[in-house]
Parts: structure tokens; C-alpha cells; sequence
């Protein structure tokens, strides 16, 4: 239990974490729980107002928003995992290689690296879901590629503080290959502020999702997710009933900012100075309320 | 100065080049052929072997490269498939709008952004610092095309204060530039503000904290003074980086935002473009973008080396 002190001793995080759990909760059980089919249309009951037949009211093609709000959070989150996913498997071997062998390959990495960081990350990934085709899939990959670099350049600055350490000159020493000491001896000693910042770009892929879905590059019609259901209700901004532009867009903000939460407390968690400056800003507080 | 400005450029030199090869690159790692996706899936044989022949598709890919290269470097960027205009005369008359958008995005969040991160440095810990930082917690998690639709919504249609739709430039006079651009800026500053704010405050908190404030408030400097001049002054590195990374955030932001305004800008542009497969113009606008971001690099790396000496 020692390992998650962090998460119990921050209200912040601990709030975050319960709205993300009902997010999962919903992703996982939305064709369970969800009232009526996420893609049935019934044009004879349009953008009508929310009622106790449909909860959020139904879109400009008689589906369900409810049900469609419920489905979208699967459809986000499984985007925006996909791109952490391609981030980390594209930036980490190249950072680890980059740290670890220096030289020629280093130096060649890191152009790379900095030249995909010049590209405004929408534009880059709008660039190539063009060429790989419009769809969710196609469109976080694409985000993951945008990803990767800032990946490789933090995991090869912590291989690089790494592995001067005493004990991987003892593996390399004993005659540990070089694949094995990065795997076994630099890997976890250097993950921890990968873990950090993978959390920190879900939010980001998060709304990239919802961004990219938005202007029609990624989830494709009839699914549901929060950025293409907004999509929808902006084409029919005067008429749609108003919730069902407040929903979808609320649910994105409440999830982002439940991600960036969470990340930033395991940061501080890990991070002893900023932690002990939260840790003095409650005990501050805890003062404060007692001395009234 | 110049030899400062001849090393920073040629630094430059290998990012560009492997920037070109990505734009390049971007039409050939589909899985669909360049030629098919102009003339659409039901082409015939010979146009399409036409159309080949005419893209230059048949040559060896570094020769490809090396062609459109130096059509680039020339400024020719090529024809438009989908519409019958030069990129360069779409980008021509798009990258104003953009660049209006874009300024004033910057500054309402610089404007906005530095005094609110010195008011949470100055009160750190107490209220006024928690509201803030909370506010800024919520700026970076808002999408900005959501906040976009519901200040339209409000203020343009509900209350009907500004145009909710199209832009204007400076030609079209200050008053219709001003009512068209002020909502979309504030909506592309939002992030910005809240990047600002929290690089502000932790960079202010730090220069708070410094041992020569604690000698200037024995000498009985007034607080005002130490804030905005001492303590202002040795954030001004910190200042001088987020604004640089502020240009590449809002020009991202400007993307989505654009399209919410119908604002015919670059960011329309490139959507367009990109439902549509004119990779000429996705290449256009693609390399425009990094052009600039790499310009404001260049110029925040010699911006440093004037305010702080230390730097070499």
C-alpha cells in the first residue's frame, strides 16, 4: 500500500481518480448500460429536447445522446491509449539506443528528433491521417508519431544520467551483453519520468482525439466519440437542444483535466522537492483551519 | 552578432532538411497511389499512367526529392489538385489571417498570462494563488473548439456582441478586424494563458526567493519595485521561452479553431486540403508552419544571448 501514499494523501488526485474509474466503469460497460442503440436512427424524432425516453435528447438523426455520450468514452480513451502506445513504442527503443550507444547514432536521432519537435503536432498529424486516410485509428497513430519525439528525448536524457551509475559499470563488468544491461539495469532505473509523462500526453492525446474527430479526420460516422458528437451538434448550433453541446464537450474537459491531475501528483510524488513544497502548502492548510 | 546569427542558421540547416523529407515523404507513406487519389477510384488506365507521368511519380524517390526540392527552394510549391490556383497563392492570402489570429492570441496571452502568474507568486499558497492555478489547470484541459462553440453560442449568438462566423483583416478596417478576431483570439490564447501563468509563477516564486530580494527589502526598496523590476527582470529568461513556445501552441490552437469560425485562414485551408488529398497544399501549408516555427526558434535563441550574457 506504501507505493499509492501519494494518491491517498491528495484530495486533488484522489477525486481525479474516481472520475477517471467511472469513465473506465462506462467505456468498458456502454453497450450494457446504455438505454437504446448508439447508432439507431429515427428520423421521425430529430434534435428533440432531452425527456424521460432520452435522457440528453436525441441528435439531428433520432439517436440517443445518451447512449451515444456513454459509447463515445469508449471509442476516446481506446484512441488516445492507441497513441501513448505508438509514442512509447517508437520513442522509447530510440531514446535507450540514443543514451545508451552515443555517437553517430545519437547525433542522427537527435536531428530527427528535432525536426519532427518543429512541426506544430496537429498539423503534422492532419498531415499524415491525409495520407493513411481519414479514421480513429489512423488518426492516433498519427498522434502517436507526433508523440514519439519528446519520448526518445526524455528517455535518452535519463539514460544518459543513468548509466554512469556504479552498478551498470558491475553488470558490464560481469560480462552482462549489452541488450541486458539496458533492459535489466538502465530500463528501470531511468522509467519513472517516462511513466509521468505518459500519463501527461493521454491528456493531450485525449483531446487531440477529440480535436481530430472533430474536424472529421478521425472516428468516422455512425461512431460516437465526444469530439465527432460535437462535430454534429456544431453543424446544428442554433437548433440542437444546448446540452447536447455542453455534454460531450464537459465530459472531454472533466476527463483531461482528471489525467493532467493525476499525472502532476504522481509527478510531485516522485519529484521530492515539488512534493515537499505540496506536502508544506496542506500542512499550511491544515494549520490555517485549525488556528480558526 | 552575425557569426552568432551564422552558426544559429546553419544549426538550422539538417532540421529543415529532414523537415523536407518528411513533408515530402508524407504522400508515399499512404497506402494509396498519389495519381489514383487525384483523379478519384474509377480513373482509367491511361489517364492515370498520364497523371503519373506528369506528377513525375516514375522517377527513383531521391530523384523525386530532389526535384521538388528545388522547385520548393524557388517558391514554387506547385498547383492545388482540387482547386485550379498556385499554393502559393492560396498560402498568399491565407497566412495574413492566420498571422493576425495568431499575434493577437499571443498577446491577449502574454497580456493576460504574466500579470496573473506574478499575482499567484506573490500570495504562493494562499487563495488567490490556488484560484489561479486551478484556473490554469482548467485552460490547458479545455478543447479549445468546444470553448469556441459555447462563446459563439453565448456571445455572438445569444447576446450577438461579435460576428459569430468569417474574419476580417486590418485592410478591411481596425473596428471589423477587431469585432471578427477578438472572440477566436481569446478562444487560441486560452492554453496560453494558462502556460504563461504557471512558468510565470514558478519562475517569479524562484526569483522571489532569491537572497538579493531579501537585501533590497532591508534596504527598504518598496515590494512593488522588487517585483516588477528585480524579481521580473531574472524571470525574464523563463519569460522569454514560453513566449517562443507559445507561438507553435497557438498556431496549433489556430488549426481546430479556425474551422469552428469558419476564418478562411491556413488552418482551414489545411483541413480542407486534407479531406480532400491536395497534398500540394498539405505540403504547402505544412512547410509554411515549420518555417515559422523554426524562424521563432531562431529568434528566441538570440533573444537569450541579449537579455542573459551568462549564455553563450
Amino acid at each position: 500500500m506504501a507505493r499509492f501514499e501519494w494518491l491517498w494523501a491528495d484530495t486533488r488526485a484522489k477525486v481525479a481518480l474516481a472520475w477517471l474509474i467511472l469513465v473506465l466503469f462506462v467505456a468498458a460497460t456502454a453497450p450494457l448500460i446504455a438505454p437504446n442503440d448508439p447508432i439507431e436512427q429515427n428520423l421521425t424524432d430529430v434534435l428533440s429536447e432531452p425527456s424521460g425516453s432520452h435522457l440528453l435528447g436525441t441528435d439531428d438523426v433520432g439517436r440517443d445522446f445518451f447512449s451515444r455520450l456513454l459509447h463515445g468514452a469508449r471509442v476516446s480513451l481506446f484512441g488516445s491509449f492507441l497513441a501513448v502506445t505508438v509514442a512509447l513504442t517508437l520513442g522509447v527503443p530510440v531514446g535507450l539506443l540514443a543514451g545508451y550507444l552515443g555517437g553517430l547514432f545519437d547525433n542522427v536521432a537527435m536531428r530527427v528528433v528535432d525536426s519532427i519537435l518543429g512541426f506544430p503536432a496537429i498539423v503534422l498529424a492532419i498531415g499524415i491521417v491525409a495520407a493513411l486516410g481519414p479514421g480513429l485509428r489512423n488518426a492516433m497513430v498519427s498522434i502517436g508519431v507526433t508523440f514519439s519525439p519528446s519520448v526518445a528525448r526524455l528517455m535518452r536524457g535519463q539514460v544518459l544520467a543513468t548509466k554512469n551509475h556504479l552498478y551498470v559499470d558491475a553488470a558490464e563488468q560481469f560480462g552482462s551483453p549489452w541488450w541486458r544491461t539496458i533492459v535489466r539495469h538502465i530500463l528501470p532505473n531511468a522509467i519513472q519520468p517516462i511513466i509521468v509523462q505518459s500519463a501527461l500526453l493521454l491528456a493531450v492525446a485525449f483531446l487531440a482525439e477529440a480535436a481530430l474527430s472533430f474536424i472529421g479526420l478521425g472516428a468516422q460516422p455512425p461512431t460516437a466519440s465526444w469530439g465527432a458528437m460535437l462535430s454534429r451538434s456544431a453543424q446544428f448550433l442554433t437548433v440542437s437542444p444546448s446540452v447536447q453541446i455542453y455534454a460531450p464537450g464537459l465530459a472531454i474537459t472533466l476527463t483531461v483535466l482528471a489525467i493532467n491531475a493525476l499525472g502532476d501528483s504522481l509527478r510531485d510524488s516522485l519529484d521530492p522537492v515539488a512534493g515537499t513544497e505540496r506536502r508544506t502548502r496542506r500542512i499550511l492548510a491544515r494549520l490555517a483551519k485549525t488556528e480558526k | 552578432m552575425l557569426r552568432l546569427l551564422g552558426t544559429r542558421l546553419a544549426a538550422v540547416i539538417p532540421t529543415l532538411l529532414f523537415a523536407t523529407f518528411t513533408i515530402f515523404g508524407l504522400q508515399h507513406i499512404g497506402p494509396a497511389d498519389p495519381a489514383t487519389l487525384v483523379l478519384g477510384e474509377n480513373a482509367t488506365e491511361e489517364r492515370i499512367a498520364e497523371v503519373r507521368e506528369q506528377l513525375g511519380l516514375n522517377d527513383p524517390l531521391v530523384v523525386q526529392y530532389g526535384k521538388w526540392v528545388g522547385r520548393v527552394a524557388t517558391g514554387d510549391l506547385g498547383g492545388s489538385i482540387i482547386r485550379t490556383e498556385q499554393v502559393s497563392t492560396i498560402i498568399g492570402r491565407a497566412l495574413p489571417t492566420t498571422a493576425q489570429l495568431v499575434l493577437s492570441g499571443v498577446t491577449i496571452s502574454v497580456l493576460i498570462g504574466i500579470p496573473l502568474g506574478i499575482l499567484a507568486a506573490t500570495r504562493a499558497n494562499r487563495a488567490t494563488d490556488v484560484a489561479v492555478t486551478s484556473g490554469s489547470a482548467i485552460g490547458v484541459s479545455i478543447p479549445n473548439f468546444w470553448l469556441a462553440l459555447v462563446l459563439i453560442t453565448a456571445v455572438a449568438i445569444n447576446w450577438g456582441l461579435v460576428p459569430a462566423r468569417g474574419f476580417a483583416t486590418l485592410s478591411d478596417g481596425v473596428g471589423e478586424a477587431f469585432r471578427h478576431t477578438i472572440l477566436p483570439a481569446f478562444v487560441v490564447s486560452m492554453s496560453g494563458i494558462a502556460i504563461v501563468t504557471r512558468q510565470v509563477r514558478g519562475a517569479m516564486i524562484e526569483a522571489l526567493n532569491a537572497p538579493s530580494v531579501r537585501t533590497h527589502r532591508a534596504k527598504g526598496l518598496p515590494w512593488r519595485t522588487i517585483v516588477w523590476k528585480h524579481a521580473l527582470r531574472n524571470s525574464a529568461v523563463t519569460i522569454v521561452t514560453v513566449v517562443g513556445l507559445l507561438v507553435n501552441t497557438t498556431l496549433g490552437a489556430t488549426v481546430v479553431v479556425e474551422s469552428v469560425f469558419a476564418i478562411p485562414g491556413m488552418g482551414s485551408r489545411v483541413i480542407g486540403a486534407a479531406s480532400a488529398r491536395d497534398f500540394p497544399v498539405i505540403q504547402g501549408v505544412v512547410l509554411t508552419y515549420v518555417l515559422i516555427v523554426l524562424a521563432i526558434n531562431l529568434i528566441i535563441d538570440i533573444a537569450y544571448r541579449i537579455i542573459d550574457p551568462r549564455i553563450s
